[in-house]
């Protein structure tokens, strides 16, 4: 602790509980205390924090906004937490060669706001885009609704600077991709933290498109929403995003934030495409005659920006209005192949029903990426436990049709446990080769991704006033 | 598969629940915080710290954890809690539309006023001895004025650092007060409407000319305008400050006063206080004799700007030939969600050219008595925000509220940028009295 | 070596069947890498097959040197043994094409074209363009990483490659991915077998994102018919490009000799653009580009139909390993294309390069008597703009005494590490891969 402060200051050193305490969460709902929290400066600091907390046998759980859903920055077996949100420095942009070179303190949205006038735009826009770190986008391999035909963070970091459990710093990759030798930053993307810490990365910028254009479109069945997004994608049309919401979440976002969705709809799909302006007159014009024909009971097009930040409004502020509906949700990642997205809703309306829950699906259809939000109340005894059964029911339904746990929110503390039904013991043992290739001790967010109890510590399910027992 | 974490490592030992609960922390605005952290990038104290203790998210897991015992309300409770703004960013930021300012009340009544023990002795007497009794009030400012023009002023300059800095903080007090020269002051024209007007404590004293700009523009926009003798202050540094039992009085007083004039909207010049007396029947929940009262008056409430722009100007406007850009004061912006009204005014003078600045609705560090509490953080906000205003070029900036205006002239001083700082209503005024002087010159 | 060669053949065949496993001469020589001849060359059926060879070689030391089609057999650095070359030829089939959903699945030995033929039926293609894609396979080009000019517009290998089969050296038959775009579940193993070259275990299936057959494609060609400085005229062209928001889906600029090679025709540098798309959209695109090309003083045509698809089959076609001579690849940032090329001309007189100036990636060819200086005058001039260039194909007498991979990256510690890991053996492709690993 003596060194700890040594090295970043007496300011940026939390030990005490009503300081580290803040730390205990993340946007999940598990919860584990800190036993030290830590705010280096810069890469020489985090480098010889990491050597003063192995030293003394800390384990270290990297953290950027803490705005994950998954738990991948609570401290499951207790530690130094590692907070890299005072290196925030944008450091570079080179608009010639489309890149940025930033520290992961840096917010996402401020990397496209800081180029918005250049022309350009950083891709990736995970819903928390406005809070959540590139630091935390490279742990995670964050997506967001515009993925779809941009792709997620993986495709868009070209290097690395990260510092290894030894304290050493080390680059992957860097300003050009295909650097001789393993796609080591490919690797570091989406590990979770639990390979190293970054502390500077190389990304790709792109080029703002010419036009952008908008659709909703509203329909009196879920499977002729979900028939709409395997038509669009059959017709050779690529969306920059293709949205869907479903009729639970049309009443929050009616109750909450209205947005003139009819409330009598089952589904709701929005969709945008974005290019050269003959691009995406034709490619809104064939969507349009794709909603039709799938049953569509109205199609609108956005005629101007007003209209078109109208119709995004209920789906960004969709998962706030949930809490309009309960006090609680718990929110689902599955992914499952497009051609699999009609059966899969069935599949959560039967859960929901089965379980005797309520679920308000909002979700990146285009990419078969699910996002079901069971609502509960977390005061009604045994309301959590249905919950979460309900949801690993979900994701067993979406690995049953060849799909995965995750899209974007990572594996965590949340569903580590769940590891198995998707790979087996060998495919992890590889994936542990790699984890003890870079950190040998498991130095670096111990009990993440992996299924295993943790060894000491103790994670809980949020709010603390739930009855005893269900501690996990 | 994977075994220990590490043998070396041994846990601190961390106790769970050891304190009493507070129940007066276990208020329902905690269950709504889901804690997505979309709040934290809008704070300005997280911003300039990046500590999450010193963000709204972090303060709410605090509250909750302090009202569940799992921590004490002591200091380092308060040092975070105290650190707060109250600019209420993050409500703006929300999505799930958690009340801050709420949970931050109820955090302050359990810890008091903020800072050092006589600080602390200074705040409540003023809280509870000053602002409920405004005669007082001008005594003081009265003291103040003789002080600042004797030539005592050369005295300060032997005080510490630490004084000297807060006296530099003290606005030069006017020669006159703003006095009405009636308790009703007819509508010029064609009455469209009977509106009560806040005089407000600090407003008459230090601000008195915009309180007679924002009567005569009331006035030319055909509002008969109503000052009841029987109000006060609003209470609203008490409510922050977490001092409530001074503040519900000063509520009431004030709603007896304003339903007794039979207006049809209260217009407040000043958005500390318009955010305060909007959320009056929050203040009066649970007092049977004020629910329906406060929430009928609460209603009432209206931000100047907000009310003239909903009622739309009348009459000639003359030219104001000016580039100005507009600080969104934070209890307006995010208190009462009121940002257009105030630019669409503005878009209305001729002449007049509106620049934005860069997070023109992030605090500038005023924020009612935090620049004396906590001087460094609000220089550092101070500071940034001058430098967004520098880059518009503008030469005023127009900040409706006083606290808002205080903070921003000595802004311009610490700057140097010779800056000039309005309220809107200064500048409607102008503009105003520019159409009359023209139409004087046509007739002459 | 622990093993007799008789005795490994015994169990391979015994593994495998008698047709799987061959030893005659000729074929023994054909699959020879960089002049090392293997003991034996075989052909598993399937993935378990695959595992049970790799297991047999484990017991007996054996070097495998995996091999698809043969296309990237160049590559690399002189292997330290090549015991076994261990042929994909017999898993070629497509495993599902789930239309819907954009993507497919296809055993490590499917060839390209027999792919995009199956693909198109479907009106889809996978967007990969390596050289000879009659015989380029699946896994070849993953274990390559083999990335071509359209690489600008749909992304390379690491983009497109969403899930993953293998067999690694002790014979476990694992999983990375799966069959949906978007996955985040443990790590992305993917990546770390996109371009390791065979090294980390052998791939056995692949999954792909597709994409829909474009409407309309063609090609405008311009030209600076030798009247500009080195390429002037084509960068002014692709400078207006980038900073367009036109989105051309390849970008390459050719030498004079390069032009003559892919028979573009015409003299000078030729900077060929292709636009995919609706109909409406490429029209748009030829219009503006044609005149970007004017103002660059540059004479544009454009290339339809047989034209079209020949240019760019010639253009992927370029970096492949040629008699007598080597191939460089000098990987820069975009906007650093055109101060290469100029580098270049002072490192050749009349250098033969074909540049993906959209993604970075400039292919040169150069004879294998000069190919040593010349990849020494490269790597500095890649070191200059934060690039680096990769000893693409030499012949194995220039190749050894160099690390054709350049000089270690600052990573090797890690790979070595995981290297270690997978294969302490070292089982495949032994020496072959960056620092020899």
């Amino acid at each position: 602790m003596q060194e700890l402060r040594r090295i970043v200051g007496d300011a940026h050193v939390l030990v005490e509980d009503a300081d580290v305490i803040v730390y205990e969460q993340d946007g999940s709902i598990l919860q584990a205390m800190p036993e030290i929290v830590v705010l280096p400066a810069d890469v020489t600091q985090v480098s010889e924090v990491i050597r003063a907390a192995r030293r003394a046998g800390f384990p270290i759980v990297p953290r950027g906004s803490g705005t994950g859903l998954a738990g991948g920055a609570v401290p499951a077996g207790g530690g130094v937490v590692v907070s890299l949100a005072r290196l925030n420095r944008l450091l570079g942009v080179d608009y010639r060669n489309r890149t940025a070179e930033l520290e992961p303190g840096v917010i996402n949205l401020e990397v496209t706001k800081g180029v918005a006038k250049a022309g350009f735009f950083y891709a990736p826009d995970p819903s928390s885009q406005a809070a959540c770190s590139i630091g935390g986008n490279l742990a995670n391999n964050s997506g967001g609704p515009h993925t779809l035909a941009y792709g997620v963070t993986t495709n868009h970091a070209l290097g690395v600077e990260v510092v290894l459990h030894d304290g050493s710093i080390v680059w992957l990759g860097g300003t050009v991709p295909d650097v001789p030798g393993y796609d080591l930053c490919g690797v570091f993307v989406g590990s979770e933290g639990t390979l190293g810490i970054v502390t500077r990365a190389i990304v790709r910028l792109m080029r703002a498109r010419e036009d952008v254009r908008t659709l909703l479109a509203i329909f009196d069945s879920m499977d002729s929403a979900t028939q709409a997004v395997v038509d669009i994608t059959a017709a050779g049309i690529v969306p920059a995003a293709l949205e869907m919401m479903d009729k639970t979440t049309i009443e929050a976002v009616e109750r909450g934030a209205p947005a003139g969705y009819p409330r009598d709809a089952e589904a709701v799909l929005l969709l945008e495409v974005e290019g050269v302006r003959e691009y995406t007159e034709r490619a809104l014009r064939m969507a349009h005659e794709v909603c039709t024909r799938a049953g569509a009971r109205q199609v609108r097009a956005a005629r101007d920006e007003q209209e078109r930040q109208a119709l995004w409004k209920g789906r960004k502020g969709a998962f706030g209005a949930l809490g309009t509906l309960a006090p609680n949700y718990y929110v689902m990642d599955g992914v499952v192949p497009r051609s699999k997205l009609p059966q899969t809703m069935r599949a959560v309306a039967e859960i929901a029903e089965q379980y005797q829950v309520r679920i308000a699906n909002v979700f990146h259809a285009g990419d078969g990426n699910l996002h079901p939000n069971i609502l509960f109340d977390i005061r009604v005894p045994g309301a959590l436990d249905r919950v979460i059964e309900a949801g690993a029911a979900i994701l067993r339904a979406c690995v049953a049709v060849g799909g995965s746990l995750t899209g974007e929110h990572g594996i965590g503390l949340e569903k580590r446990d769940y590891m198995e039904w998707l790979f087996s013991k060998d495919d992890l043992e590889a994936m542990t080769r790699v984890r003890l290739a870079f950190d040998p001790q498991r130095a670096f967010n111990p009990g993440k991704i992996f299924p295993t109890p943790v060894s000491c510590g103790e994670v809980r399910r949020a709010p603390a006033r739930i009855p005893e027992g269900l501690w996990i | 598969m994977e075994t220990s974490v590490s043998s070396m490592h041994l846990p601190l030992q961390r106790t769970e629940p050891h304190g009493p609960v507070v129940p007066g922390l276990q208020i329902p605005e905690l269950d709504q915080c889901v804690h997505c952290g979309l709040c934290l990038t809008q704070c300005p104290t997280y911003r300039v710290t990046r500590l999450e203790t010193e963000s709204p998210r972090g303060r709410i897991h605090l509250v909750r954890a302090a009202g569940e015992g799992r921590i004490s309300t002591g200091e380092r409770f308060a040092e975070h809690l105290n650190l707060c703004l109250m600019c209420r960013a993050c409500e703006t930021a929300c999505p799930s539309g958690v009340k801050y300012g709420r949970i931050a009340e109820a955090a302050r009544e359990v810890i008091g006023p903020p800072g050092s023990a006589l600080s602390r002795a200074v705040a409540r007497l003023a809280f509870t001895q000053l602002f409920p009794r405004l005669g007082r009030m001008r005594v003081l400012l009265r003291l103040l004025r003789f002080y600042q023009r004797s030539g005592l002023r050369a005295v300060a300059r032997v005080l510490p650092r630490r004084l000297r800095e807060m006296e530099a903080l003290l606005p030069p007090v006017p020669a006159r007060f703003f006095t009405p020269e009636a308790e009703v002051l007819p509508a010029i024209g064609t009455r469209r409407a009977r509106v009560g007007l806040l005089n407000g404590c600090i407003m008459p004293l230090l601000f008195g000319d915009i309180n007679a700009a924002t009567v005569r523009v009331l006035r030319r926009n055909g509002c008969e305008v109503v000052i009841p003798k029987g109000q006060g202050c609003c209470g609203a540094l008490n409510v922050h400050n977490g001092e409530t039992t001074a503040a519900k009085a000063m509520a009431k007083r004030n709603i007896d006063a304003f339903l007794a004039a039979g207006v049809d909207a209260v217009i407040v010049n000043a958005a500390g206080c318009g955010a305060t007396m909007k959320e009056y029947d929050h203040l009066l929940r649970g007092d049977p004799e004020y629910t329906e009262k406060a929430a009928r008056f609460s209603a009432l409430c209206r931000d100047a700007s907000e009310f003239l722009a909903d009622l739309g100007l009348t009459g000639p406007l003359g030219p104001v030939d000016m580039t100005v850009t507009y600080q969104d004061p934070c209890h307006l912006a995010h208190g009462q969600k009121v940002r257009a009204q105030p630019r669409q005014l503005l878009a209305a003078i001729p002449g007049l050219t509106l620049i934005e600045m860069e997070a023109s609705d992030r605090c500038c560090g005023s924020a009612g008595i935090y620049n004396v509490t906590h001087p460094e953080m609000s220089r550092t906000l101070l500071d940034e925000k001058m430098t967004s205003i520098g880059r518009t070029g503008a030469e005023a900036v127009v900040a409706p509220n006083p606290g808002c205006m205080l903070q921003l002239r000595y802004g311009a001083q610490r700057a140097k940028a010779g800056t000039a700082v309005y309220h809107l209503m200064d500048l409607l005024d102008q503009a105003y009295q520019a159409a009359e002087d023209d139409a004087g010159r046509a007739r002459a | 070596m622990s093993v007799a060669s008789d005795q490994l053949i015994d169990r391979l065949t015994s593994e495998l069947g008698t047709d799987s496993v061959i030893t005659d001469r000729a074929t023994l020589e054909a699959h020879a890498v960089d002049g090392l001849v293997p003991r034996a060359v075989c052909s598993p059926g399937d993935a378990a097959q695959v595992a049970a060879a790799i297991r047999v070689c484990g017991e007996a030391g054996a070097a495998i040197a995996p091999r698809g089609g043969g296309t990237a057999v160049a590559l690399g650095n002189v292997p330290h043994r090549v015991d076994v070359v261990l042929r994909t030829d017999r898993l070629a089939a497509l495993v599902e094409h789930d239309d819907a959903n954009l993507t497919a699945t296809m055993e490590a030995g499917m060839t390209l074209a027999h792919l995009q033929t199956h693909l198109a039926q479907r009106g889809q293609l996978l967007p990969l363009d390596p050289p000879r894609p009659d015989r380029a396979t699946i896994g070849g080009i993953v274990a390559a990483s083999t990335n071509g000019a359209r690489r600008m517009f749909y992304g390379g290998v690491r983009d497109l490659v969403i899930g993953m089969k293998m067999v690694l050296p002790g014979g476990e038959q694992v999983k990375a991915g799966g069959k949906v775009v978007k996955n985040v579940a443990g790590y992305d193993m993917c990546k770390l077998f996109v371009g390791s070259l065979g090294t980390l275990g052998i791939i056995t299936e692949v999954t792909c994102k597709m994409t829909p057959l474009p409407e309309r494609a063609l090609t405008i060609i311009a030209r600076d018919g030798g009247s500009t400085a080195e390429g002037s005229g084509a960068f002014r062209l692709i400078d207006a490009l980038f900073a367009s928001t036109l989105q051309p889906s390849a970008i390459a600029v050719l030498s004079p000799r390069a032009g003559e090679l892919v028979r573009a025709g015409g003299p000078g540098v030729a900077t060929a653009v292709a636009v995919e798309g609706f109909t409406e959209a490429v029209d748009r695109h030829v219009r503006d580009i044609t005149g970007m090309a004017a103002a660059a003083g540059l004479s544009a045509e454009v290339l339809e139909g047989p034209a079209h698809e020949r240019l760019w089959a010639a253009v992927a076609d370029f970096p492949r390993s040629r008699e007598g001579e080597a191939l460089v690849r000098l990987t820069v940032p975009p906007g650093a294309v055109a101060t290469a090329v100029d580098a270049l001309s002072r490192v050749d007189d009349s250098p033969v390069y074909v540049a993906h100036a959209g993604a970075g990636t400039i292919w040169i060819g150069v004879e294998a008597a000069r190919a040593a200086t010349v990849f020494a005058a490269l790597t500095s001039v890649a070191g200059a703009q934060h690039g680096h260039a990769v000893l693409a194909s030499a012949p194995p007498e220039v190749k050894r005494g160099l690390d054709v991979w350049g000089s270690p990256p600052p990573a090797l510690s890690i790979m070595r590490e995981i290297k270690q890991r997978f294969d302490p053996q070292q089982l495949l492709n032994p020496g072959r891969f960056v620092a020899f690993l």
